[in-house]
Parts: C-alpha cells; sequence; structure tokens
C-alpha cells in the first residue's frame, strides 16, 4: 500500500465520520418560550448554531443558551442562532445574563464519594442511508428498535462479521431514531430525513 | 489490692495523656468514631428495633430498580432514553401535590441533537415543576469537571433547582454524614438532602455559625469533620420504595388516586435501586435488610417474582436511600449530635486513667473484669444516648480503656512484679506458695500471730536412717536425702500440703493450711500412701504418723525472727505415731481423728495405744490396699479379745492370721501379756517409744 493511497483512505474515513457524526452539529440553545405564530419550532426544543427563525412580525421567542449563561428575547424579524448568541435581521433583541452554575469547591472528604447514578446517552450517529450495513466482531443477532417505541422490533442474525440491511432487513424509516443492540452494546442512530436508500460503502458502515 | 507508687502513677498519667492524644488525633478518632456508631446502631436496633414506619414516612423513592430494566416499555433501553416517561412521571407528581421531586440521577447527555424534541415533554415537565420550587435536580462535583445535568435541563428547571449529590466518605470508606452547606463561589451552596429538606419546610437554610446550620426554628449541628451525621435506622428503614416500572403504569392508566395518596405532600426522590450500582456501605451496614422489604403497595403492577433473595442481606445500601434518610432526619429534627471535642478528648481521658489504675491496683484478671463490666455499663448508656440522638465516643472510650489497662498491667508485670516475683520465687523455698501471696499481697508486712485452725499434719521419717548414714559416704548421702526429699515435696505439693519444716530425715507436712484442701485429712493420707510407695525406688524406707486436729498456725518467734509454723498436740501425736510404727511393722499410721475424716480409704483398725506425754488413748489405724473380709473380720475379733484381756485367745487368733505382719507382731504382744498380765488394762496399749 503506497503512501498516497494511505491519505486516501484516511481522507475517506475521515469524511465518512463526518457524513456519521452528530457533533457536525452542535446544539446551541433552548427554546424556552415562543409564540405560537411562529412555525417549526416548538417550546423546549433544541435549536443548532446557524439556525434560522422567522418569527415574522410579531412573533416572539426567548433562547437560553447552553455555554454561555445568556437569555435572549428576540421579537419579530429573522434570527440566526449562534452558538453563544443570536444575530437577529428586523427584529428586535434582548439579552440578558442569567445566573451561571456556581463553581462548587467540595473539600476532599465531600468530593470522594456521591450517592447518585449519572446516566448517559449511548453512542449516536446520524447516517444518510436507509440501507446500513452493521459491523459485528462476531456472529450474533442484532436488534434495531425505533426509540418511540411505536415499530416492531427488527432482528437480524449476522452469521459473519456484516449485516447488510440491504440483504436481509427492511429499510429504517426516514427522519427516525433507532437503539441498535448487538452483544449487550447499543448505538442510537439517527436516519436523517434526507437519506437515500443507496450511498457509497463507507457512507452505510455502522460499526459495534 | 496492690500499692502504686509513685513511678507506676506516673506512667498511668502519661498512658492516659498518650492514648487520649492519640485517639483524637483527626484521622484516628474519625475511624474510631466511624466504627463505633456503626456498631451503636446495630446494638440500638437490637434492643429497640426500627424507630420508623413505611405508612406514615414522608420521604420516598420512586426507583429506578431490576424490574424498570425488565419491563415493557423500558426493558433493554438506556436510562438516558427514558427522558419521555421521566417527564410523564414528574407531571404526575406535580399533579399529585408531591411537595418535592428529587432527583438522585444525572443525565448529563441528550439525544435531541439526532433526535429533535425527544426530550421536550421531560424539559416542559421539569420547567413546571421547578418554576414552582418543588424540584430539585442533582449534580456531581467529585473531579475539576463535574458531573451536571444536561445544560438544556438546568435552564428548564432553574439554575437554583440544581443541587449537588456529593456524600462525605470517612477514612473507612463508609458513608455516614452528607455535606449540609458547600463551598462555592460567590457562596456556599446547600446539599442536595438540605435543599429538599428547606424547600418540604418552607424554609430557606442559613448557616448558624462554624459548620452548624439553622432550618427555621431548628438548628442543626454539624459532625465534627462537617455536614449531616445520619441516623440510619435498622432493618427496613421506613423509607418506602415504588417501582418506576409500576408508577409509570399507573400514571399511563391514570390512576389519580393511587397517585395523590402515596405522593401528596411527601419528599419523592427519583433515584437508582440496583443490585449492582450505587449503592454504599454506610453505618447501618450490620443491620440492613433483604432489598423488596420497602416495597410500597403496588398500583398496577404485580412484583415480578424472583427478582429479590429474601435470605440475602447486603452491608450496601443504594445512595438514593442515604439522601432521603438524611432529608427525614433533617425535617424530623433527628439527626444526630456529637459531643464537643473537649468533651469527647475529657472522656477518653477519663477513662484511659481509670483502667490505667484498675491495672495498676488490681490483679490483671480483676482488671479485666472490671474494664470489661464499665465498657458494657458505658455501650448500654451509649444507646440510650443514641436514642436521645447524641453520639458518645464509645468505641474511643473501649480502645483507650483496653490499651490503658493492658499497658498497666504489661508494666506493672515488667518492672513493679518482677521485684515481687523474684522475692516470691525465693521464698518459696521457706514457705508454701499461699503463704507467700499473702505476704505479698498484704498491705503491711508480716507480724507475728497466728491462728487455730483444723488442719491435718503428716510426720515421715526414714526407717533406719542412722544405721544407713553410717554405712553411706557423706556425700552420697546428701544426694540421696535431696532426691528423696524432692521426690516427698513434690507429692506433698501435689496434695495441697505444703512442708513446714525438714528436721534431720523428717518432715512435717500440714494439710489444710494456710489455705488448703478442705478434705486435707484425705489429702494427707493419699499423701503419705504415695510417700510410702515411692521410698523403696529410693533406697529409703519411710514411716509416716498422720494426725487431724486443731493447731496454732502463723508467724511464730521473736519479734525479729520468726518462722510460718504449726505448734500444737497435734503435730505431737503425728510424730509419736510415725514412731509407732517401728512397733506394728506398719509404714502409716493414721489416728482416730484422721479415720473419722476420711470415708473413701480402706483402713484396718489396728490397736488402742496411749503414746508417752499424753494421757488419753488413741486408736490408730493404717490404710490397706486390698480389703480381704474375712481376714479383716477375723483380725477386728482378735483385736476386740485382746482389748477385752482374753490374750490367749487373741493370741490364737492373731496367730491364725497367716503372712500377716502386723498380727503376727500383735500375736506376740498377746501372747506375752498373757504369760504376764498387766495388773490394770483398759484395752490401750502403752507405748514407751517417741
Amino acid at each position: 500500500m503506497t503512501f498516497h493511497f494511505r491519505i486516501f483512505l484516511a481522507v475517506i474515513f475521515l469524511a465518512g465520520l463526518c457524513i456519521n457524526a452528530a457533533w457536525c452539529e452542535e446544539l446551541a440553545a433552548l427554546v424556552e418560550e415562543i409564540s405560537s405564530d411562529v412555525q417549526g419550532v416548538l417550546p423546549y426544543d433544541y435549536v443548532s448554531a446557524g439556525r434560522e427563525i422567522d418569527l415574522g412580525t410579531k412573533g416572539r421567542i426567548t433562547l437560553g443558551y447552553l455555554t454561555a449563561c445568556v437569555e435572549e428575547t428576540v421579537q419579530g424579524g429573522r434570527l440566526t442562532v449562534g452558538n453563544k448568541g443570536s444575530v437577529v435581521a428586523g427584529g428586535h433583541l434582548s439579552r440578558q445574563a442569567v445566573p451561571c452554575p456556581a463553581p462548587i469547591r467540595p473539600s476532599a472528604a465531600e468530593s470522594s464519594q456521591s450517592g447518585a447514578m449519572v446516566f448517559r446517552a449511548p453512542p449516536v450517529v446520524s447516517i444518510n442511508v436507509t440501507y446500513p450495513i452493521i459491523t459485528v466482531p462476531t456472529p450474533g443477532r442484532v436488534v434495531i428498535k425505533s426509540i418511540t417505541g411505536h415499530e416492531e422490533p427488527i432482528y437480524l442474525e449476522s452469521d459473519g462479521h456484516v449485516v447488510d440491511l440491504a440483504n436481509k432487513g427492511p429499510p429504517l424509516r426516514l427522519n427516525t431514531t433507532y437503539l441498535i443492540e448487538y452483544a449487550g452494546r447499543q448505538l442510537v442512530v439517527r436516519v436523517t430525513a434526507k437519506a437515500t436508500e443507496s450511498a457509497p460503502v463507507f457512507a452505510r458502515l455502522i460499526r459495534f | 489490692m496492690k500499692t502504686v507508687g509513685w513511678r507506676s502513677l506516673l506512667f498511668a498519667l502519661a498512658i492516659a495523656a498518650a492514648i487520649a492524644g492519640v485517639l483524637s488525633l483527626p484521622r484516628v478518632g474519625n475511624v474510631a468514631d466511624g466504627i463505633g456508631l456503626d456498631i451503636l446502631v446495630a446494638l440500638r436496633y437490637a434492643l429497640f428495633g426500627s424507630h420508623y414506619r413505611t405508612n406514615d414516612a414522608q420521604v420516598v423513592i420512586v426507583a429506578i430498580d431490576e424490574e424498570s430494566y425488565r419491563r415493557d416499555p423500558l426493558a433493554d433501553r438506556p436510562i438516558a432514553l427514558w427522558t419521555p416517561e421521566i417527564g410523564h412521571l414528574v407531571d404526575a407528581l406535580v399533579d399529585a401535590g408531591a411537595a418535592v421531586i428529587g432527583f438522585d440521577v444525572v443525565l448529563p447527555t441528550t439525544i435531541d441533537r439526532l433526535a429533535p424534541g425527544y426530550d421536550r415533554e421531560f424539559l416542559r415537565a421539569i420547567h413546571r415543576a421547578g418554576a414552582t420550587g418543588r424540584l430539585v435536580l442533582g449534580e456531581i462535583h467529585q473531579q475539576e469537571k463535574p458531573l451536571l445535568p444536561y445544560r438544556g435541563q438546568v435552564i428548564a428547571a432553574g439554575s437554583s433547582n440544581v443541587r449537588p449529590l456529593n456524600l462525605n466518605e470517612d477514612l473507612d470508606g463508609v458513608i455516614r454524614r452528607v455535606p449540609l452547606f458547600l463551598k462555592a463561589d460567590p457562596e456556599q451552596v446547600p446539599g442536595f438532602a438540605l435543599e429538599l429538606a428547606a424547600r418540604f419546610l418552607g424554609t430557606p437554610p442559613k448557616a448558624a455559625g462554624g459548620r452548624d446550620v439553622r432550618l427555621g426554628d431548628r438548628t442543626i449541628y454539624a459532625a465534627a469533620e462537617g455536614g449531616l451525621l445520619i441516623n440510619f435506622d435498622g432493618g427496613p428503614g421506613g423509607i418506602p420504595r415504588y417501582s418506576f416500572a409500576d408508577i409509570v403504569q399507573c400514571v399511563h392508566a391514570g390512576k389519580l388516586d393511587y397517585l395523590q395518596k402515596a405522593f401528596s405532600g411527601k419528599i419523592v426522590i427519583l433515584g437508582a435501586v440496583l443490585d449492582v450500582e450505587d449503592r454504599k456501605l454506610t453505618t447501618k451496614r450490620f443491620v440492613t435488610a433483604p432489598d423488596g422489604t420497602n416495597e410500597a403497595p403496588r398500583c398496577l403492577l404485580v412484583p415480578l417474582p424472583g427478582l429479590n433473595r429474601s435470605d440475602l442481606t447486603r452491608s450496601v445500601i443504594p445512595g438514593a436511600e442515604i439522601h432521603a434518610s438524611a432529608v427525614r432526619d433533617l425535617i424530623t429534627g433527628r439527626a444526630l449530635s456529637q459531643v464537643t471535642p473537649l468533651d469527647r478528648f475529657m472522656m477518653v481521658l477519663l477513662a484511659t486513667a481509670l483502667a490505667a489504675f484498675a491495672g495498676l491496683i488490681l490483679s490483671a484478671s480483676a482488671a479485666a473484669l472490671l474494664v470489661i463490666v464499665a465498657l458494657t455499663a458505658f455501650a448500654v448508656l451509649s444507646v440510650v444516648a443514641l436514642q436521645k440522638l447524641v453520639v458518645l465516643p464509645t468505641l474511643p472510650v473501649a480502645i483507650a480503656a483496653l490499651v490503658s489497662c493492658g499497658l498497666a498491667i504489661a508494666w506493672r508485670s515488667a518492672i513493679v512484679d518482677r521485684k515481687r516475683r523474684a522475692l516470691a520465687h525465693a521464698f518459696r523455698l521457706y514457705l508454701p506458695s499461699p503463704a507467700i501471696d499473702r505476704l505479698l499481697s498484704a498491705p503491711r508486712g508480716p507480724e507475728l500471730g497466728g491462728e487455730l485452725r483444723d488442719v491435718t499434719v503428716l510426720f515421715s521419717d526414714i526407717a533406719n536412717f542412722t544405721t544407713i548414714a553410717e554405712r553411706q559416704d557423706a556425700a552420697a548421702l546428701v544426694t540421696a536425702l535431696n532426691l528423696y526429699f524432692d521426690h516427698m515435696a513434690e507429692i506433698i505439693e501435689r496434695e495441697g500440703g505444703f512442708i513446714d519444716k525438714f528436721i534431720g530425715d523428717a518432715i512435717v507436712a500440714v494439710f489444710g493450711a494456710p489455705v488448703g484442701p478442705s478434705d486435707h485429712a484425705a489429702a494427707a493420707v493419699r499423701a503419705a500412701r504415695a510417700m510410702a510407695a515411692n521410698t523403696p525406688q529410693l533406697s529409703f524406707s519411710t514411716r509416716i504418723g498422720v494426725n487431724s486436729g486443731r493447731v496454732l498456725i502463723g508467724n511464730i518467734g521473736a519479734k525479729r525472727r520468726f518462722n510460718y509454723t504449726v505448734i500444737g498436740d497435734t503435730v505431737n501425736l503425728a510424730s509419736r505415731l510415725e514412731g509407732a510404727n517401728k512397733l506394728y511393722g506398719t509404714n502409716i499410721l493414721l489416728s482416730g481423728d484422721t479415720r473419722a475424716a476420711i470415708s473413701d480409704i480402706v483402713v484396718r483398725e489396728i490397736d488402742c495405744v496411749r503414746v508417752v506425754g499424753r494421757a488419753d488413748p488413741v486408736v490408730i489405724f493404717t490404710p490397706i490396699d486390698t480389703h480381704d473380709q474375712t481376714s479383716e473380720a477375723q483380725y477386728a475379733a482378735a483385736l476386740n479379745l485382746y482389748r477385752n484381756g482374753d490374750f490367749k485367745a487373741a493370741a490364737d487368733k492373731f496367730t491364725a492370721l497367716k503372712g500377716d505382719a502386723v498380727a503376727a507382731v500383735m500375736a506376740i504382744r498377746a501372747s506375752s501379756l498373757a504369760e504376764t498380765p498387766p495388773a490394770s488394762w483398759d484395752g490401750a496399749t502403752p507405748l514407751s517409744v517417741k
């Protein structure tokens, strides 16, 4: 394998990651309040940086920023969500600081234990294809469930290291989030609204 | 009781100060106090049982339990994806009138990035609860980066509705306290339990000086190391658990009556109660109950069978129960308080000093017994104090007392008693052991004086010693004599007697004094028989006289020099009986008084004699090995004839006892008397030998 070919594979891999990975689209703010005449956004939705929201002439929105202790209220106009604040065109923006989490400095004796559980979301990926290829280390059962629980689970048996839904299963639904389980491990997979039936192999891969 | 010298006093004070000082060191004290509290909680539960009942609990747990993981629709789904159901739960709890809802779980992530709107209802629900001050989310501050709820949850619930779930861990890894306030910038923040209690009571917590906290009209006293000392209840513990799985189904089914009855006006903690995760060792570790014993009545679901073992009691409990116990203590005013550090030091110091003095002035066993009794009483007092919510330093006091008592005993043994032991060892060659012990334990030195006491005196002598001495080399004779006396002394002491004195080749031994066996007559006879049986091996033949009676025993002599000895007619008669063996061909002769005091030794009545210096006749006996009833009856009949003065008939009967040495002697004497009858005869043979 030549050096240039290795570089090519690395670029392809990184491109695949960028297509698959969720962190291409970071959440920026929480919609705390929104008037009912604004379309496409509901209270307690998260919005990402770069998202544009048209408030019309009377629309009103209050955003709480995730990485800044800032709360914004925008009246009318069109706003573009940023990472720490919005840009508003044709409307009125009022911004106020909100309390940041207090930096707590417990003593050593207070720091070693906490009587609580932390539940993190499992690894998440987004895919732009409805027939993904799932790779597994050893043969076994793969279960695909909608996280809303409204659809029947899909059970697939892998006889090798690869389960190709194009050969073995029904297509995944657009704009739907699935929990994929294999050998006690879990992945959350989001099928985007723009997903297609076919794509290059590297863009279809879901790896356990 | 022993006297204590100034060196011992100094030693006692020094070890008292040293031990009290060591046990007051923060690290040592923390562990000792902690373990002591764990033991007290177990003792209290054993004596008084559980204090709380589940049916009137003001704090309850909605438990994310093993069953929740196994039930649809949550089965096999990561809890981070349970947010829609948790949102429904929060809404339902608010509708049911829960006073405060506390999250003992932290969800630091969201999948909204990939599933837009997935957390929407959850965030709306926590906003609704947070806006009315009825929600406290948990956060964890351990490393540099804290574990916080996802920022969107903090925005929705309100940043003032997030409190740290940190616990205080003692040096032995056990949880006994929760922080009241935690240091923060710009001002300290209440811990999770304090915040829940304050919300419930409707009064904000305030610092009350030092680490103490004012909560309404109540002062919460902080433990010495800070934090609230939790008053864990033994057994089930009185905090009901509702399975998350059942409550979720209940919410979906709209069972508002059940929800109101279960949660109205109560503090509800949502926490994990799982087999493995988030279980801690606490003060309650010795008195936990099997999982599932706190389960509240169900709303809809029948519990999954076989989840919990009724025979398995684990030492660890869920973290949610720790927080719930702390909250309960705060709202009921039943948190524990410790004595002040100064009081604690003084208690330990006092215990150490008293135990050390006990070790110095009492015998080791008496001191140990006294310390154990005192510590038992202190443990009972500590349990009673615990019932009154005061924690006494039980284990430090116990450690201090035992260690100082042990050290004092060791000190006395090594330093003070060394001289006594040397003295006792030296004097044991001259005096009986009990007399030495009495002498050493007496507050004053020995004085002249004695007591009248009933004893048995054994007098032994070597037969024909003068002849033996003339034939043997002096050095060999001394060696043989020493060997002989060693054996005799060993036998006498084994039977509980002591050797009063050696007189040439004779031994005077006393049984029953200064302390001794109550069956001193039997002990003396056993010793006499053993001595007589052993002497052939030593090339000597021993003659022994044994007599029982009252003697004067004690320190007898002049003021400047006296002996511990016995005097009296009892001693003289024993000596006379020893000598009489020569006339009867016996080794052992017992007086009638000795015979009367023994029951299980077979003897033969030999004769009735009148010894030199004594007017009253004495019946004499000798122990026999085998009891031939015919021969003994014949001897007794012959003796009866002899006493009645029918010497001729008596001689015939004695002669008829062939092979009987004593009978042969008596036959010769009877024949002689038959030939020359005495002028007067009262049946007693006069003895001329001493």
